[in-house]
């Protein structure tokens, strides 16, 4: 099917009034979601799944999306207005989106990551258009070799990329992958792990989980923790940019809608990633590298729209290849599958109208979320005056009745605790969650592949490397890998040196 | 330059992993391990442990010098938290949906300590309220109001 007709399958899809409605809640769910200070895009998603599961798979898809790339949005403005940002992802736009706002331009600064946003959302999609269809026919002739090499490569991305030490990141896949062995296994009927308990047969709960590590992780982390919350003033009359303002801007949103969607389609990069290359590259092309960290605005712009860009290209390998490119991807993904959709690369074919409905319902939100986003600056501004001692008791409730009706298990509930003392305590430690749910997600597969893999090759391990696509993932991986290790190992030997 | 103490923490948190990792594959002792070309349920888990145990323990070799961390881990709001939810777990099939979300919310609230009574109550009551209207009323989700 070409771009023009898919387009127009998308719009009678995307245009009724049902699919709108549930646009609508989306993008404004999640544009409430993630102004709230310390709740990501992946808890809004994780949060909201439930409240979708009596809904058609189509309209449950196109909100839960919506949430998505809606929290997206919303998580600068707690990052300007406050320097708290949500998420490590607009932790990239406080840097300069803070000062700008002690200058009296938050109202600026608001408005331009609205419209960075939006533009860098809307090149991604275009290339979700022209490219996923086109990888989906691709990924067609993968066998599982090539599956397994390009989960491996996005499950070590997803574990070396994230800030810190990635070492930790490596750990925190590898215990994903072990507990996705929980349960009983499919090829052989074997129950693993579940020391007796009935209610593991099935092995442990996405939701749950998921919740447990990103939603009571995060309030566990924040709670009873005196902080000052005054958001800067914003006047509508200071949203409008000036002429010299926009002159900067629209390079920079430009070059950040290309590197964030780059980073995007990789496998296990997400837009945390993207919108911290793309301020490095600013401040490297830049001719006043100083003015960085000063509210420069080309320090929110590019940022802004890499990672925002990079959201939406990241749905290129979630919808084609069934491997998400990052955490909050990976539980969309998982909220797919729970509502009977499995991506996979026939389901550009089985499965157009889903597929161009879901794309082109992208558009229409971030259309929603502009207009919405930007007479409305003041309400977002008031949320975020909310006291939090009143915001997290009630977020406690949503996540205890939402994973309680999943299965109407008070076990799943369990779970939460248990992996919100994981997630807190991993947090604490420096040793990220996110990878976790990763290795999680991917796991089953994983081990369906590699396994698969070797019995066709009867047990030949250079499989791997005998076919072409699946040994230029793993070259790759072995890129990544190097990339890290060599550096630090230069680093410590230097420094080693040094002292004697 | 000093070198830095060794950083307890970070050495055994690597030790916890490699313990997990070293368990893992214990208990997976138990499953069929099955041969590279059939492989058994045993597998994969065994080599995932083994994997972990080698990660963990470099993770315990370099942080012997990595910067000690600050833990901020404060027992009061994480007990509350914690606390509540397993008293709405406990609650929900037996007192039903409004007692144990009052409870719940009422709970956790004093994990922030400014919280005043009022607000406490007029919050846990707003919740409720809220929660029965979206999940009860319009979801449908089957638990009962009051009572199992």
């Amino acid at each position: 099917m070409d771009l023009l007709s898919g387009i127009a399958l998308g719009l009678d899809v995307a245009i009724t009034g049902e699919a709108l409605l549930f646009c609508l809640i989306g993008v404004s769910v999640g544009m409430f979601i993630g102004v709230l200070p310390g709740i990501g895009p992946l808890a809004a998603v994780a949060m909201t799944l439930p409240i979708t599961y009596h809904l058609e798979p189509m309209s449950a898809l196109i909100m839960l999306a919506g949430i998505f790339y809606g929290a997206q949005y919303g998580g600068s403005t707690a990052s300007i207005l406050l320097n708290l940002p949500g998420t490590s992802t607009t932790a990239v736009t406080a840097l300069d989106g803070y000062p700008m706002a002690k200058q009296g331009r938050a109202g600026v600064a608001l408005f331009i990551t609205t419209i960075t946003s939006f533009v860098g959302g809307c090149f991604a999609i275009v290339l979700v258009m022209s490219f996923a269809p086109a990888l989906g026919k691709m990924a067609l002739k993968f066998s599982s070799a090539e599956y397994f090499s390009i989960m491996l490569l996005g499950l070590v991305a997803a574990a070396t990329m994230s800030l810190g030490s990635p070492v930790k990141g490596l750990i925190s896949v590898v215990a994903g992958l072990l507990l996705s062995t929980v349960g009983m296994d499919p090829t052989s009927g074997t129950i693993r792990y579940t020391f007796g308990i009935l209610e593991l047969q099935d092995g442990l709960n996405l939701v749950a989980m998921a919740m447990g590590l990103f939603g009571v992780a995060e309030i566990l982390k924040n709670a009873g923790k005196p902080r000052d919350l005054a958001p800067q003033k914003v006047r509508l009359r200071e949203l409008m940019p000036t002429k010299q303002d926009m002159k900067e801007t629209w390079k920079p949103t430009v070059r950040g809608s290309i590197i964030g969607s780059f980073v995007g389609i990789l496998p296990g990069a997400g837009p945390t990633l993207a919108a911290f290359l793309a301020y490095a590259f600013e401040k490297r092309v830049s001719r006043t590298p100083e003015k960085f960290g000063r509210g420069a605005i080309e320090g929110i712009s590019a940022p802004e729209a890499a990672n925002n860009a990079s959201t939406q290209a990241a749905f290129i390998p979630t919808l084609s290849l069934g491997i998400p490119g990052d955490a909050g991807m990976a539980v969309l993904l998982g909220a797919m599958m729970i509502h009977g959709i499995t991506p996979r690369p026939e389901f550009f074919t089985t499965n157009a109208d889903l597929f161009w409905g879901l794309v082109v319902s992208f558009w229409i939100g971030n259309l929603m979320l502009l207009v919405l986003n930007i007479p409305l600056i003041g309400f977002w501004v008031r949320i975020l005056t909310v006291p939090q001692r009143l915001l997290f008791p009630a977020i406690l409730f949503f996540i205890c009745i939402g994973v309680y009706s999943v299965n109407n298990s008070p076990f799943d509930v369990m779970t939460v605790i248990v992996f919100g003392i994981v997630g807190y305590l991993m947090n604490a430690y420096g040793y990220p969650p996110a990878p976790m749910l990763m290795g999680f997600i991917l796991g089953p597969m994983l081990e369906q592949h590699f396994r698969r893999a070797l019995l066709f090759s009867r047990g030949d391990i250079t499989t791997f490397i005998d076919r072409p696509i699946s040994a230029a993932f793993l070259v790759l991986t072995v890129l990544l890998v190097a990339s890290i290790a060599i550096p630090g190992y230069l680093a410590r030997r230097r420094t080693r040196l040094a002292e004697d | 330059m000093k070198r830095p103490e060794h950083n307890r923490q970070e050495i055994a948190a690597g030790l916890v992993w490699a313990a997990i990792g070293l368990a893992a594959i214990f208990i997976a002792g138990d499953y069929a391990f099955g041969t590279i070309v059939r492989m058994g349920p045993g597998f994969v888990p065994i080599a995932l442990g083994v994997l972990l145990v080698g990660l963990g323990l470099v993770a315990a070799w370099q942080g012997r010098l990595a910067e000690r961390i600050k833990l901020d881990l404060r027992f009061r709001p994480f007990a509350i938290i914690m606390g509540g939810i397993i008293v709405w777990v406990l609650l929900v099939d037996r007192a039903g949906f409004v007692i144990s979300t009052f409870a719940l919310v009422a709970i956790v609230s004093q994990a922030e300590r400014e919280i005043t009574m009022l607000e406490t109550v007029l919050l846990a009551a707003g919740v409720t309220l809220v929660g029965y209207l979206i999940f009860i009323r319009g979801i449908g989700i089957p638990i009962a109001v009051f009572g199992s």
